[in-house]
């Protein structure tokens, strides 16, 4: 009785600690089944050499997440050597014949960020039916049409995974404070991640435009060809930059636009997580925010959403021959990239060029106001891709201001800061019309968000915001334990309230109010006539 | 199958009632994800981990052997179904059929039907395991089946770790009077089956080749016999055939109060959707 005991006051006590520890990360995403249908497997079962790809494909996504957050202390070499040779020389010559549990592979990733991996498993799952509905010889166009329309709405039913299926402009991937450190700083691995990209949309082509079985046979046997001809010589034969479905596969895209995009999506938000993981500069406790915000960024219909127009000029104006060249026709030959490795364009929604540089990690200034038209070693070919370049209508207020919304959840300009110096430390008032019930929540949410993040050294918020580490929160990050942090509602929103006995956290606080004053360009006191630009 | 020995009444009785609780209390649950492991088959402790929404699974050949210290033998089947009911949530239905083989005697009979539903807390993070729920039933019906309802309610976590490794705990606890103490008859299943029981299971996984092996140890108390302790260990794969079926393997021994007996396990299951495309006849 006595061991009884003891069980079961074990389970209760496992059961009392679930609440306190809750706040920390209590989530619920849940998996899901493919949908049930004659067409499941049929793509492995006639493709089984691209199947098996695929399953190696699984094991390169998770080594790399597993090793940029499970393995910090790793230098460069333990990806761009140790894994990258594993994988081209053991397991895409020799795939597993499974897909892959991911979570065996990644476990650290896993628990960092389930709810990413369910949406990167959700939209794999919809990569192979589409494959298997492709592949299906018994289903004629307008089945095949049909299958893939349902398949969309079924994935789309799921908020929490799906993709948005508007085209969202490469500023979420390219133009974060956290953009471009993976392929800074694995060139090869990023090479090799965007030929994996490659070769999952440019499969569509063959079996969208082939009129046999025999030609779909080919076809995709010359797809595998001209992806192994990528690892002959990486990085260099491998892709510049991110391959876009229109360009790749502009016949599926053509026919599914809507998958198209959610692929593309996909393997944007790919290279996200990459870059948040691999940037140093990040600190490691923001990480999971950062991930949740950039996640939540690919899943909305609203946010830097492009035209679908526009998604097609910016896929073909950054160039079929710097994303890995056509899959069709030049069996035997590697295109010439019209721009150097690490070459960054940006476009406006409609597509237009409207900037581009070399690609180095931008500094907070250059965040906020791109740079236009860096020295790029551009070969020849590249002009004729030039497009004109509009003006960058943007400000670094007009930055702040953006990427504010994107963290708090609420307009900017319609709402109004306060920072505030107090004897004993300061305070953050965030407030907007109270006749906005939802956004009066969102930055009652918010602020109780920062101020439990803020406890705990975590400010990755204002990282996200501004860009940049904001002066003074390395002290008060170090001094956390000295620094008590409280939220209160008020009417249109709330405050977060920061107290400090201890001089040098009292300090860093007053830096930390001082530029956020500065960088929204609001007042310093609740008196104060409010800031509303614009 | 026969095997020579032989049985009294009494023996045959209480390997009627050991061979219940090998199945009537270790049912079904298979997924096809070959890392979410199962309740008995080939480990007794299992994973916190629900089965995906809209999944069905049918456990289609589970079959377990025991040796008595005494020479008998006793098999079960386990034929059964979960289904992914509703987020992180799962439905389960058993269906233990009981066989004895004793001096070429042979008894069949179903050991009553196991109903259960478990549902997982949460997701496993960084802060806290994966933690599950499950209540479940052991409703009269069959030749050896339990004279009542029995209710019991586990409770699972599991936490993962480097190189594919996970640790599980289940801790279970069954509600009511002991067989016996309640009106009527008590079947013989029930007078058997765990007060509590307790366990730790420790798995591997090598992901490439789609294979998992784990090892476990359990304490429990049988429901009508207080204060006495019964322990196993086992060693268990589980290794996925194709996207749709798996297969498992397990061996163990259990004892206790100087009874020691070995088991051995050995089953397939088959997953796939049950939500069709309204295309395909329907959602």
């Amino acid at each position: 009785m006595r061991a009884m005991r003891h069980a079961i006051g074990m389970a209760a006590a496992v059961l009392a600690a679930v609440p306190a520890a809750a706040h920390a990360q209590w989530t619920t995403v849940y998996d899901q089944m493919y949908v049930q249908a004659p067409h499941n497997w049929r793509f492995r079962q006639d493709f089984p050499a691209a199947d098996r790809l695929f399953n190696a494909f699984d094991y390169g996504h998770a080594i790399l997440s597993e090793t940029l957050w499970g393995r910090p202390e790793a230098g460069p070499d333990a990806l761009e050597v140790d894994e990258y040779n594993r994988l081209t020389r053991e397991i895409l010559l020799s795939p597993p014949r499974l897909p892959l549990a991911e979570r065996a592979i990644a476990p650290r990733f896993s628990r960092l960020a389930p709810e990413i991996k369910a949406m990167f498993e959700w939209a794999h799952i919809l990569h192979r039916q589409i494959y298997d509905v492709l592949a299906d010889p018994r289903l004629d166009w307008p089945a095949k049409d049909a299958e893939i329309a349902e398949l969309v709405l079924v994935y789309k039913s799921r908020a929490d995974l799906a993709f948005s299926s508007r085209p969202k402009t490469m500023a979420l991937m390219q133009e974060q404070p956290y953009s471009l450190a993976f392929r800074q700083k694995y060139p090869k691995f990023n090479g090799l991640i965007w030929a994996y990209h490659w070769l999952q949309m440019g499969l569509y082509e063959p079996l969208v435009t082939a009129t046999t079985r025999e030609g779909q046979q080919a076809g995709v046997a010359e797809a595998l060809a001209r992806f192994r001809l990528m690892l002959v010589d990486p990085p260099r034969t491998l892709p510049y930059v991110m391959p876009m479905t229109p360009a790749i596969a502009p016949a599926f895209a053509a026919r599914y636009p809507e998958a198209s995009i959610i692929f593309d999506n996909l393997h944007s938000l790919h290279d996200v997580v990459s870059d948040i993981l691999a940037n140093p500069v990040l600190p490691r406790e923001g990480k999971r925010r950062a991930l949740m915000v950039a996640a939540a960024a690919y899943r909305d219909d609203t946010t830097e959403v492009m035209t679908v127009d526009g998604w097609k000029r910016m896929s073909g104006h950054m160039g079929l021959e710097n994303m890995g060249g056509a899959v069709l026709g030049n069996l035997g030959a590697l295109p010439t990239p019209s721009v150097a490795r690490g070459f960054v364009m940006q476009h406006d929604r409609d597509g237009n060029m409207i900037g581009e540089h070399a690609g180095h990690v931008m500094p907070a200034a250059a965040v906020a106001a791109p740079a236009v038209a860096a020295p790029a070693p551009k070969a020849d070919a590249h002009a004729a891709h030039a497009m004109p370049m509009k003006a960058p209508a943007d400000t670094a207020f007009a930055a702040v201001q953006a990427r504010g919304a994107k963290v708090m959840g609420v307009d900017q300009y319609s709402s109004q800061h306060v920072f505030e110096d107090l004897k004993d430390g300061g305070r953050i008032v965030l407030v907007r019309d109270p006749a906005d019930t939802i956004g009066v929540a969102t930055i009652r949410a918010h602020l109780r968000d920062i101020t439990a993040a803020f406890a705990k050294g975590d400010f990755s918020a204002p990282f996200a915001t501004h860009a940049q580490v904001v002066p003074g929160t390395a002290v008060m990050a170090a001094r956390s334990a000295r620094i008590r942090y409280g939220m209160r509602e008020r009417t249109g929103g709330g405050e977060v309230r920061i107290t400090t006995t201890d001089p040098a956290a009292r300090r860093a606080v007053r830096e930390f109010l001082a530029f956020q004053r500065k960088d929204h360009r609001a007042p310093a006191t609740d008196h104060d006539q409010m800031h509303k630009p614009g | 199958m026969s095997f020579p020995f032989s049985f009294a009444p009494a023996l045959l009785r209480r390997a009627a009632l050991l061979l219940l609780v090998v199945t009537v209390t270790r049912p079904v649950r298979a997924q096809t994800d070959f890392m979410n492991t199962d309740r008995g088959r080939p480990l007794t402790i299992e994973d916190a981990i629900a089965m995906e929404r809209w999944s069905m699974e049918l456990n289609v050949a589970p079959l377990r052997l025991e040796r008595s210290a005494g020479g008998a033998y006793h098999w079960g089947l386990e034929p059964g179904l979960t289904l992914g009911l509703l987020p992180r949530t799962e439905f389960e239905i058993g269906f233990p059929i009981a066989m004895l083989d004793a001096a070429g005697a042979r008894l069949t009979a179903l050991a009553g039907i196991d109903v259960g539903v478990l549902h997982q807390l949460n997701t496993e993070s960084e802060a806290l395991p994966a933690m599950a729920l499950r209540l479940s039933a052991l409703l009269p019906a069959g030749g050896l089946g339990p004279d009542r309802v029995y209710t019991g309610l586990t409770a699972l976590a599991t936490r993962s770790f480097d190189a594919g490794v996970r640790l599980h705990a289940n801790v279970l606890y069954t509600a009511g009077d002991a067989p016996g103490a309640a009106a009527g008859v008590a079947g013989p299943g029930a007078r058997e089956l765990a007060r509590w029981q307790a366990g730790v299971a420790l798995d591997k996984t090598w992901p490439l080749s789609s294979t998992l092996v784990g090892v476990e140890a359990t304490l429990r108390e049988p429901l009508a016999q207080v204060g006495r302790r019964e322990w196993s260990v086992g060693l268990g794969t589980r290794f996925q055939i194709d996207p749709r079926w798996l297969m498992d393997v397990g061996v163990g021994r259990r004892g206790g109060a100087g009874e020691e007996a070995w088991y051995a396990t050995v089953g397939g299951a088959v997953a796939f959707g049950w939500r069709w495309g309204s295309r395909m006849g329907g959602r």
